[in-house]
């Protein structure tokens, strides 16, 4: 074996695992070399820019009630038409899109990172306290989203805060069951017991050496996650739970197209068509990753 | 197996248990006084003293728990403060069209659901199989009250082949209740279809491979009877579980897609209720909801347990 090779192996990468060898790395590549993976990425890619770049995009304000009609249809002046109070549907669109993108995205990362924390405290302590937290997230599992919303909503009152509450809040359970699962695989692996001989304290070795060997799985459940918060927040917002008025969300479109499905289609489709859009790419990504993770469908 | 069937009811008890005490604490949750949260904002001293006693707020959390839990047994879940009606008359009054969605809905997810599953499973990379394949990502993907919209502006609005909103009880005018019935049943029901496509198929073309399918075949037994007697039997197990997980599902879409066919129900009355702040009606709502869906994962269990005679076992 030449000393180039040899010297190729053994660099590291940033997360400190031969680069070849990672699962992260193998996982990624997996997703872009699947055709189903790729569409996925172009597609969030073409969202996320629509999203975030709303305001440079966007040539109407998306509240501003300066078209020249009412209900208008598509045209090059306004692409997806005017709506019952002259806004520009297509500026109402992409500040709908990020505004939900918005409030899945923290909530699910507050909720990751609660969930992971306990997953791995729990994994990591054992005994009593172990046995207590997870029956909890058993519990906390058994019920369908939804339902675990509408009960935090009744709490908390209806609106954007109280939907980006009770996405975290069904965040956690699923996360905390994953990250416990990785810590109890984890823990008792050479690497760990030699830095725990070194004299490493738990709260280093969880997080700078354990976390980041369990980063690949925890990846995938957050791909999946994001499509159900975006549904979550959609739903909710559609049953007029969580707007303020007049800012736009995409549940809050399609709930009020309804009203002008006769003189209006387009008020429906196009918002609509941009929801079915990000949720297929999601469900796309997430598949894509798990073909990509899992060696059992790995392609060769 | 009745002793298992014994067993699973036990099991399901401290789930209940637990889910009672999560809806008990809710209103206790609320930022501010339930009393005076319920009597409203123009409500005098009197009558937040009143109701303060009415819920038994001044005894002990246990003692107001145990309370609330016999008043649900007698039927008695208190009185909405937006409406002042009954909750348990409200509830009485919207139950049944939910229930006629969310069985109306059942019933096509099976229908589509099940024979499309077969059919992709026997044939795997065939021309249904590719179908199949795109059947259930645009209906997963897609979600019930956006699939909602879409067919009521094609059939409803464009075609006029059905009625925009409303709902008709399935006893006084069958036919016209079928007709308000057929949009959002497709609407909710499409999506679990897929879930049971999806699954009827992985199944049933991995019992297709096993070696006594192989030995039905070898000793020339007719393709169909292979299927029906040997394939499907075996493959059905896991489908009738995941069918009965299903039902908690199935319900949350239809309070979903009633709010997109204007049909009165659940759905109508919790989003109402959580709009005014009607605690005790979104409680009930939830109490309900609950049970169900632990009443449904228990019949999963159960089913489990009467077509696989090693699960009963053990």
């Amino acid at each position: 074996m030449s000393a180039v090779t040899l010297d190729a192996e053994v660099q590291l990468s940033w997360w400190g695992r031969k680069t070849r060898e990672s699962l992260l790395f193998s996982t990624i590549n997996g997703i872009i070399r699947n055709p189903q993976g790729m569409v996925a990425i172009l597609g969030l890619v073409l969202l996320v820019v629509g999203a975030v770049g709303a305001p440079v995009i966007a040539q109407h304000d998306p509240i501003a009630q300066d078209s020249a009609g009412r209900f208008l249809s598509p045209s090059t002046e306004n692409w997806f038409g005017t709506d019952e109070l002259r806004r520009d549907l297509f500026s109402r669109t992409l500040f709908g899109l990020r505004a939900s993108l918005a409030v899945s995205l923290i909530s699910v990362a507050v909720g990751t990172s609660i969930g992971v924390t306990i997953g791995f405290l729990a994994g990591f302590i054992g005994g009593i306290l172990e046995a207590a937290a997870m029956r909890l997230v058993d519990a906390l599992l058994a019920f369908p989203g939804l339902i675990a919303a509408l009960a935090i909503l009744n709490i908390l009152g209806p609106g954007v805060r109280s939907i980006g509450i009770a996405i975290a809040f069904f965040t956690i359970p699923a996360f905390a069951r994953l990250a416990r699962a990785q810590m109890l695989a984890e823990k008792n692996k050479d690497y760990v017991l030699a830095s725990q001989a070194l004299g490493a304290r738990p709260v280093r070795i969880i997080f700078r050496h354990i976390a980041i060997n369990a980063f690949p799985p925890l990846l995938t459940q957050m791909a999946l996650l994001m499509a159900v918060a975006v549904l979550i927040t959609a739903a909710l917002s559609f049953l007029g739970l969580g707007d303020n008025p007049p800012a736009p969300s995409l549940g809050g479109l399609l709930n009020v197209s309804r009203q002008y499905l006769r003189e209006a289609w387009w008020y429906a489709v196009c918002p609509g068509a941009v929801f079915a859009l990000l949720l297929f790419c999601l469900n796309l990504l997430s598949d894509a990753i798990n073909e990509a993770s899992s060696p059992y469908q790995r392609r060769r | 197996m009745l002793a298992y069937v014994f067993a699973r009811f036990l099991q399901a008890i401290p789930v209940l248990v637990l889910a009672s005490i999560a809806v008990f604490l809710m209103l206790r949750l609320v930022p501010g006084d339930p009393a005076e949260l319920l009597a409203g904002q123009d409500a005098t001293d009197e009558e937040v003293v009143r109701i303060r006693q009415q819920l038994g707020l001044t005894d002990s959390l246990p003692e107001q728990y145990f309370g609330w839990l016999a008043d649900v047994f007698q039927g008695d879940l208190g009185v909405s403060f937006a409406r002042g009606l009954p909750v348990s008359r409200m509830l009485r009054t919207a139950i049944p069209p939910t229930v006629e969605l969310a069985v109306a809905a059942y019933l096509v997810a099976v229908v589509v659901g099940i024979p499309l599953g077969i059919l992709g499973g026997i044939r795997p990379r065939s021309g249904w199989d590719w179908t199949l394949s795109g059947f259930t990502l645009v209906a997963i993907g897609i979600p019930g009250f956006l699939l909602g919209i879409i067919m009521l502006w094609v059939f409803s609005v464009r075609l006029d082949w059905f009625p925009v909103f409303g709902a008709v009880s399935i006893v006084d005018d069958p036919v016209e209740s079928l007709r308000h019935l057929a949009l959002p049943a497709v609407a909710t029901g499409v999506g679990v279809a897929a879930v049971l496509a999806r699954y009827t198929r992985t199944t049933i073309a991995e019992v297709m491979g096993n070696d006594y399918v192989r030995t039905a075949r070898a000793k020339g037994l007719a393709e169909s009877r292979v299927v029906v007697r040997h394939a499907l039997r075996n493959s059905m197990i896991p489908v009738v579980t995941v069918m009965a997980l299903q039902v908690g599902g199935l319900l949350v879409g239809a309070v979903i897609v009633e709010q997109v066919f204007t049909r009165p129900g659940l759905g109508r009355l919790v989003v109402n209720a959580i709009q005014a702040r009607d605690y005790l009606v979104v409680q009930s709502t939830l109490i309900i909801l609950v049970t169900v869906f632990i009443g449904a994962n228990l019949a999963a269990d159960i089913a489990y347990g009467f077509l696989d005679p090693r699960v009963r076992g053990r």
